[in-house]
């Protein structure tokens, strides 16, 4: 069919062209464009920049986890290196090379260490979004760039994170950059998760603390109303490369 | 809508009528004899010193007593007592509290919390996502004994949507324990403490961000028996308070969110003893008899309202306000603070329902902070008059 | 426990320091005890990706079983906390018994590897004073300090400019490179560390 054979040729061309490390982005990724927000722990003043990257438009699935799985038979979890995943690891699937019934698999691939997903994300050609990258594409309500401040989204959230449960990806909503899932339907790992300074007890800014952080400036919340945001941000806090939990999961992300 | 506070006939209280005093003989009266001047100079001297001496010691002893320069009091160091084995913690759920701690000596504790959240009744009809220490809210009792050296266990249940820690205000050290204790779901953690100081402490989580870790109850009360034992009581149960903030008015049905804004701005729709609207009143009253010396061990997790602790039909013999060693007598309402707690100890003395209020009363009106203490048994004998008669009043006649 | 020693010696530090200007916070606190952890199940020589060290020469993590090691991440441009963890890594290497300190090596790895080349790390390491039969710099690539730091609890950022923020800590590791021992912050008391060095060093290597 001439169409398709076209498509595939200016895809390839384009592939080609692109820088030659990067994989072409799939229609599985949105593009999200860049621009400046400010995170919830903001270093100094000023808001950080994010360039323009790609963004799954879903969190990876069970089913597609399942086949990184047996492809690269070292991530099973009978045969997982003990350094890269803790005894939770892929806890929830009924064997170590069985994901479970076929609507099983369209659930989040949660119960995954950050070893692992990074390691799936690069099986992809693909990397983990930052933090900032991750925090940036989830200011987006459905018809919004930036929503944060949005009273009425903001108890959304909350209820939303509350309210957890294990359902299919794409059971919650498709924000204005074409990416469902964002939130409410698993925390998700990313490739810098370990780079926020706070700690365990986060009631004050632990950061203040520089018996436990050499940190270069104060870093104070910049909205204290933002639940959600502190919700995710001391999430993030608690984990660890080796952690796995029933409700995180991941997605991947890529240069543009 | 369920009515919140039964019909009880208006309560008055009996005027106490102080005992017939027998009336005063005057003083016989000796005739004077004529004394030699020296031995009344001596009298009078040693007269003088006993009375000042005797002044002396009262002052003393009542100044003592009372702290005798102001802002003086001592502030004790405190030495870790040598621990001799160990033991497992037997927790309670409210409005129980564990078996007063009998030994002498000090102990290690092991004390196993699990963090679970679980949707359960707030109200007839109305439930909520609560975040629990041992399944319940408030979260189990724990009793240990100053001096012991606690080994705390929290396990966050796997299918928990947030990490969890603890901060107990009985711990002397970095965020009372919560830094030492953090635990994601699926994980235990377990960290260790001397309990320094005596007292009823609040328990809660301090994980980011604590005031909703808290506003979905996530709190309890720890009970530091003093070396020195307590004395016992017939009867000991546990109440906590707490406020709610939900995002449907007061009594709107189902499973109901979180509302952050209603929490900012301290405006709950429930303000209710032991997690729910009814946790105290029809079956799940308190019991006791008369004639017996209650306990209550008062805590308020708020997380935003003072609870004015009242027992309608009571007056509290004790009140070790704070949850401190000092102790009030004879207090009505009693001021318990969020994160804070109070001892209130009272004989029973008439039989009939004792009810718990936060006297800020459309709380108790409106928002569900009522439960009962039913008393059981003969009345005591001049306690409560009781009825006595109604008649016609017509003014002007 | 030498505190008084302590201090004076690192009052020259300390005003060097003075942008993350705090005395040195106490580790041991009246009310919470430490526990005693036991040995992580896994490796941390399980991580494979390629190092080197201050003399160039090509190095995996697991070229450093055998020995009990104590591992921090600092950087050498850091002139606030880092030049104090050493100090006190220092201490507890003079403080070992010469039959553990035979047994035990320290570990330094950057959180800075596009400056950190083996040739600064080796100048660093002759400014610093460190004994080379002991003490081993390590530079790698951007994702295998950030799978280290992601193993070993060790949080750390690149700011706006060329500073990192990171946590304050260092772990001991038995000869398997299993992890026995964790303390953040400056090192305080060191009768924890300095004992749980000995037991590493006197359990045999096992895997």
């Amino acid at each position: 069919m001439r169409v398709s054979s076209l498509f595939l040729a200016i895809t390839l061309a384009l592939g080609a062209a692109g820088a030659a490390a990067a994989a072409p982005v799939g229609p599985e990724m949105a593009r999200i464009p860049g621009g400046r927000y400010l995170p919830l722990f903001a270093r100094g003043p000023g808001s950080v920049r994010v360039a323009p990257f790609a963004l799954d438009r879903r969190p990876v699935t069970r089913g597609e986890y399942l086949a990184f799985v047996r492809t690269r038979p070292g991530w099973r979890r009978d045969r997982v290196r003990r350094a890269f995943a803790g005894p939770g690891y892929l806890a929830g699937w009924p064997a170590a090379d069985s994901a479970g019934a076929a609507r099983e698999l369209r659930l989040p691939a949660t119960g995954v260490s950050w070893f692992a997903a990074k390691a799936y994300c690069a099986w992809r050609g693909k990397r983990l979004p930052t933090t900032d990258e991750w925090e940036f594409a989830a200011l987006a309500s459905e018809s919004a760039r930036d929503a944060a401040r949005d009273p009425a989204f903001v108890a959304r959230l909350l209820a939303l994170y509350t309210s957890r449960r294990p359902r299919p990806v794409g059971s919650t909503f498709r924000n204005v950059y074409g990416v469902w899932d964002l939130h409410g339907l698993a925390w998700e790992w990313t490739l810098d998760f370990n780079s926020l300074m706070v700690s365990d007890d986060s009631r004050g800014t632990a950061a203040r603390d520089h018996a436990l952080y050499c940190a270069a400036g104060v870093i104070g919340a910049t909205d204290a109303r933002n639940y959600p945001a502190f919700l995710r941000y001391g999430f993030r806090a608690a984990l660890e490369g080796r952690t796995t939990i029933d409700g995180l999961g991941f997605r991947c992300a890529q240069d543009l | 809508m369920s009515t919140l506070l039964e019909q009880e006939p208006i309560v008055v209280r009996p005027r106490r009528t102080p005992p017939a005093q027998p009336p005063r003989q005057p003083a016989p009266v000796t005739p004077r004899r004529p004394a030699r001047p020296a031995i009344l100079w001596a009298v009078a001297l040693v007269a003088v010193l006993a009375l000042a001496l005797g002044l002396f010691g009262y002052r003393r002893s009542t100044a003592a007593a009372a702290g005798a320069k102001p802002f003086a009091a001592p502030i004790p160091t405190r030495a870790a007592e040598p621990v001799r084995g160990q033991e497992v913690a037997q927790l309670a759920s409210p409005p129980n509290v564990p078996r007063p701690i009998t030994r002498t000596y000090a102990t290690k504790v092991i004390v196993n919390l699990e963090v679970v959240e679980k949707t359960m009744r707030l109200a007839d009809g109305v439930e909520y996502t609560f975040w629990t220490f041992g399944g319940s809210v408030p979260g189990s009792f724990i009793r240990v004994r100053e001096g012991d050296q606690v080994e705390l266990h929290l396990k966050n249940h796997p299918g928990s949507t947030m990490p969890h820690n603890i901060d107990l205000h009985a711990v002397t050290g970095p965020g009372g324990g919560a830094e030492a204790s953090m635990a994601v779901p699926g994980q235990e953690s377990v960290f260790r403490f001397t309990a320094l100081n005596p007292g009823l402490y609040a328990y809660h989580c301090a994980f980011a961000p604590a005031s909703l870790h808290v506003a979905n109850g996530m709190y309890g009360l720890i009970l530091v028996q003093p070396k020195e034992g307590m004395p016992a009581v017939d009867r000991e149960y546990y109440v906590m308070q707490g406020d709610f903030y939900t995002k449907g008015a007061h009594g709107a049905p189902g499973l109901q969110p979180f509302d952050l804004q209603k929490a900012i701005d301290e405006r709950p729709d429930y303000v209710v003893f032991n997690g729910a609207v009814g946790s105290l009143t029809g079956d799940h009253a308190l019991r006791a008899k008369t004639g017996e010396t209650v306990r209550l061990f008062v805590g308020n997790g708020g997380p935003n309202l003072t609870s004015s602790f009242h027992v309608i039909g009571e007056v509290f013999d004790n009140v070790y306000t704070e949850g401190g060693t000092l102790a009030q007598h004879n207090v009505q309402t009693t001021s318990i603070p969020p994160g804070g707690s109070a001892i209130v100890e009272f004989r029973t003395e008439t039989p009939g329902k004792l009810v718990l209020v936060d006297h800020a009363l459309f709380r108790a009106f409106s928002k569900g902070t009522v439960g009962l203490i039913q008393v059981e048994g003969g009345q005591r004998a001049g306690a409560f008059g009781g009825h006595v008669s109604t008649h016609p009043y017509t003014p002007g006649r | 426990m030498g505190t008084h020693l302590r201090r004076a010696s690192s009052a020259l530090l300390l005003a060097l320091a003075a942008a993350c200007g705090r005395s040195p916070a106490p580790q041991t606190v009246p009310g919470v005890l430490p526990a005693r952890a036991e040995a992580s199940d896994f490796s941390v020589y399980e991580l494979d990706a390629p190092w080197r060290d201050q003399d160039g020469r090509a190095r995996t993590l697991a070229s450093l079983a055998g020995r009990v090691q104590v591992v921090a991440m600092v950087y050498t441009h850091c002139t606030h906390t880092c030049p104090l963890i050493v100090d006190d890594l220092k201490r507890m290497e003079r403080a070992l018994p010469p039959a553990d300190r035979a047994r035990a090596g320290f570990v330094l790895v950057s959180l800075d590897p596009s400056r950190d080349t083996p040739e600064r790390l080796k100048e660093w390491v002759a400014n610093a004073r460190l004994d080379r039969a002991r003490w081993t710099m390590l530079t790698g690539g951007e994702d295998g300090v950030r799978e280290l730091a992601a193993l070993l609890g060790i949080r750390y950022r690149r700011e706006a400019g060329e500073e990192l923020s990171h946590s304050n800590a260092y772990l001991v590791l038995d000869r398997g490179g299993r992890i026995v021992y964790r303390h953040d912050g400056w090192a305080g008391d060191l009768d924890e560390p300095l004992a749980r060095i000995h037991d590493a060093a006197e359990a045999s290597a096992a895997e």
